[in-house]
């Protein structure tokens, strides 16, 4: 495998008729953790959306490119196999279809091609693993998708496809929220496991609790659809500090 | 010499003579038809079905009987599976063609077609064909089964016998532009255990032939029946049966019904809770794609005490498919203590797919224990699609998914695994077409 490469140009995207992204631009590369932050209503969703490929939102202009390949084109089944993987802010509620059923259906859509499926014992082998490293209980493999999890098994659940699915480009949507400080520690860690040159990770958060456990090498303040102010580390600190209303005086908006 | 394409009186006649059947069923079928001819078309809400569909047929040449499986039709040895170890009925376009019980079989339990049980069983035969507890055929579905039946099936279990493996009815269809007809006869004694299982289908390309059906179940007092039923003929066959139950008292049935197939397919179960403390539980799998028009009707009538029925039926549409789901619960005026509860939900696929969901639930009795209906039909969540999506899984793959986790909770309680997995096998089918 090789080292990744997201490119996100000059991107605008609306929902409704409505403009939420409006011109940005930012690079992600393999080995890299880039952090997002920004006030609620910002479009940091959007942006994870449409990378992902969702049908509702429409990119009016800009280009999205995936070690140089048009990632606007594929549909959302295709940006997964090519790596792309966004850890849903909302998890969807998939009744009837369990945990162990869904995630060996996803593996093998990712890496079971050419007929190459895993077998249903080595497959159960790996997820054990996988789930003893995020603490997750045995018995969460036979619960349906999502259904009566709560927010921190529903989280962890979704860092625990990341786990499977080995992604080069990973967006994790407000990862944290929701999370207390130990479910906080264990979501960094499977993360921090997966880090290598391999992986270019995107991080959208609200505050900078989890910056702390994933420091990442890039942080970005984005208000109103578009990055404002771009740093490292300490920026997000900054922000935390002062709050966004000293950004907002800071840029004149 | 020119092919008779209507039915009529002369040829059901022609049928009995051919038969060679006692007086009393020539009577009964004769009378049968007499019903049919009488009887206004049935009134299924949302299925008009018309005078032609019932009688523009020619006649069905029949199946010939073999002594051994391998000399079946391989279309139907390839769908049947593996009969090692199986207790087989098996009808080919209307007639018995071939029959084997496992060796241990329990000695005492009769199980055979229908003809074979007329001449050597009339005494357990004469009094339940036909009459059904004295009621008579109300109903043109059945009337003409009656009049048309030329083979059919016959269970009997003694009392206290627990039969070890599924009885297996396989109603075959391979002549074009024939009806067939045909009744399974089933009667358990007290306290007796027997799982009856239908599987009928077609071979490839088979058009415009129909199958009118009649199963009459006689429950003992305390004894558990399971009948079901894998519905899947080709879409060019029209599929009309009529299922009812008469359960003694204490007696236990569960109704499972699996519709796939067929142009038009309409499954009436009627169940008649008169026996004090019976219980009749109905789960329903259905699933219309193409051009086919499934129709589940279910009714528990309810004149005993103590009596419980419940209805769990989950179904599909797409393409250009229409679906029925009509539950009918009625808890008679002096059903003291019953409960009568309704589940039923519909997946819509497609934007021209169509499904109807008419409930009805009439409590006449003040002093129930609870009865209860709850209906819906929706569509795919587009939310759902995309977060599975999202992981790889092509559009396909995730509807695939979808509809697999929708059938879940019906097909998680139906009790026999074989059923199970023919049912869950028959979805996977239509999800792959
Ligand atoms: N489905 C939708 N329909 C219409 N407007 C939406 C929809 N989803 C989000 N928006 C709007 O887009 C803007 C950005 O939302 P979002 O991307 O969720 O922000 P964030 O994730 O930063 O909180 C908000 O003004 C929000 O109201
Ligand atoms: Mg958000």
């Amino acid at each position: 495998m090789s080292r990744p490469t997201l490119e996100i140009r000059d991107l605008r995207v609306s929902i409704e008729g409505k403009e939420i992204i409006k011109g940005l631009s930012l690079t992600i590369r393999g080995g890299e953790v880039h952090a997002i932050m920004g006030p609620n209503g910002s479009g940091k969703s959007t942006l994870a959306y449409t990378l992902m490929g969702h049908p509702r939102y429409v990119v009016e202009d800009g280009e999205v490119l995936l070690d140089g390949d048009d990632v606007l084109e594929m549909e959302p089944d295709e940006r997964a196999r090519r790596g792309i993987f966004l850890a849903f802010q909302y998890p969807v509620e998939i009744p009837g279809v369990t945990v162990a059923n869904f995630l060996r259906t996803a593996y093998n859509a990712i890496h079971g091609g050419d007929g190459k499926e895993i077998s249903v014992m080595e497959f159960h082998k790996k997820l054990r693993e996988e789930m003893a490293a995020l603490q997750i209980d045995e018995e969460f493999a036979g619960r349906y998708l999502n259904e009566g999890f709560s927010g921190g098994e529903k989280k962890r659940h979704e860092i625990l496809q990341m786990a499977l699915l080995r992604p080069r480009i990973a967006i994790m949507d407000e990862t944290d929220s929701g999370l207390d400080i130990d479910a906080l520690k264990i979501v960094a860690e499977g993360v921090n496991r997966l880090r290598s040159d391999e992986l270019g990770v995107l991080v959208i958060t609200h505050y900078q609790r989890i910056l702390r456990y994933l420091q990442p090498d890039y942080v970005h303040i984005m208000m109103d659809g578009q990055i404002v102010r771009s740093g490292g580390r300490e920026l997000a600190e900054e922000l935390e500090e002062k709050g966004y209303d000293w950004l907002k005086s800071e840029i004149g908006a | 010499m020119t092919t008779q394409t209507k039915l009529d009186q002369g040829l059901i006649a022609a049928l009995s003579d051919r038969a060679g059947e006692p007086a009393w069923l020539r009577e009964r079928r004769l009378a049968a038809w007499q019903r049919f001819v009488e009887l206004p078309l049935p009134a299924y809400e949302r299925t008009r079905l018309k005078q032609s569909q019932f009688e523009d047929f020619a006649p069905a040449k029949g199946g010939t009987a073999v002594n051994s499986w391998s000399e079946l039709p391989a279309s139907l040895r390839e769908q049947v599976g593996d009969p090692a170890g199986r207790a087989l009925v098996v009808l080919a376009n209307g007639t018995a063609v071939y029959r084997q019980l496992p060796e241990g079989f329990p000695a005492g339990v009769i199980v055979t077609d229908l003809a074979t049980a007329v001449r050597e069983h009339p005494e357990l035969v004469e009094p339940r064909l036909l009459v059904r507890g004295g009621q008579g055929l109300d109903n043109k579905v059945a009337a003409l089964s009656g009049a048309l039946h030329t083979g059919g099936l016959f269970v009997y279990v003694p009392k206290g016998v627990k039969v070890p493996v599924p009885v297996e009815y396989i109603v075959w269809l391979d002549e074009p532009g024939v009806a067939v007809g045909d009744i399974a006869l089933i009667v358990t004694e007290d306290r007796a255990e027997v799982t009856v299982l239908e599987s009928a289908f077609s071979a490839p390309g088979v058009e415009r032939s129909a199958r009118f059906g009649l199963v009459d179940v006689f429950p003992g007092e305390d004894s558990r029946v399971v009948c079901g039923n894998v519905q899947a003929f080709g879409e060019g066959v029209q599929s009309l049966v009529v299922r009812r139950v008469l359960p003694g008292q204490r007696a236990h049935v569960d109704w499972v019904a699996a519709e796939f197939g067929g142009q038009l397919a309409v499954n009436e179960m009627d169940s008649r809770l008169d026996g004090r403390g019976s219980e009749v539980r109905a789960l329903g799998v259905f699933f219309a794609g193409g051009q086919q028009h499934i129709d589940l009707e279910l009714r528990m009538i309810h004149t005993g005490r103590e009596t419980a029925s419940d209805i769990l039926v989950r179904g599909v549409v797409r393409d250009q498919g229409r679906a029925v789901y009509g539950p009918y619960t009625l808890i008679k005026h002096d059903a003291k203590d019953s409960t009568g509860f309704q589940r039923g939900n519909t997946l819509v696929l497609d934007p021209q797919a169509r499904a109807y969901s008419i409930p009805q639930l009439h409590v006449q009795e003040d002093e129930v224990q609870g009865a209860g209906h709850a209906a819906t039909i929706g569509k795919v969540d587009p939310e759902q699609l995309f977060y599975l999506q999202s992981r790889g899984l092509t559009l396909q793959q995730a509807k695939r998914l979808i509809v697999d986790g929708f059938f879940y909770p019906v097909t998680d309680h139906i009790p026999v695994q074989a059923l199970k997995e023919r049912v869950m096998a028959m979805v996977e089918r239509k999800m792959a077409t």
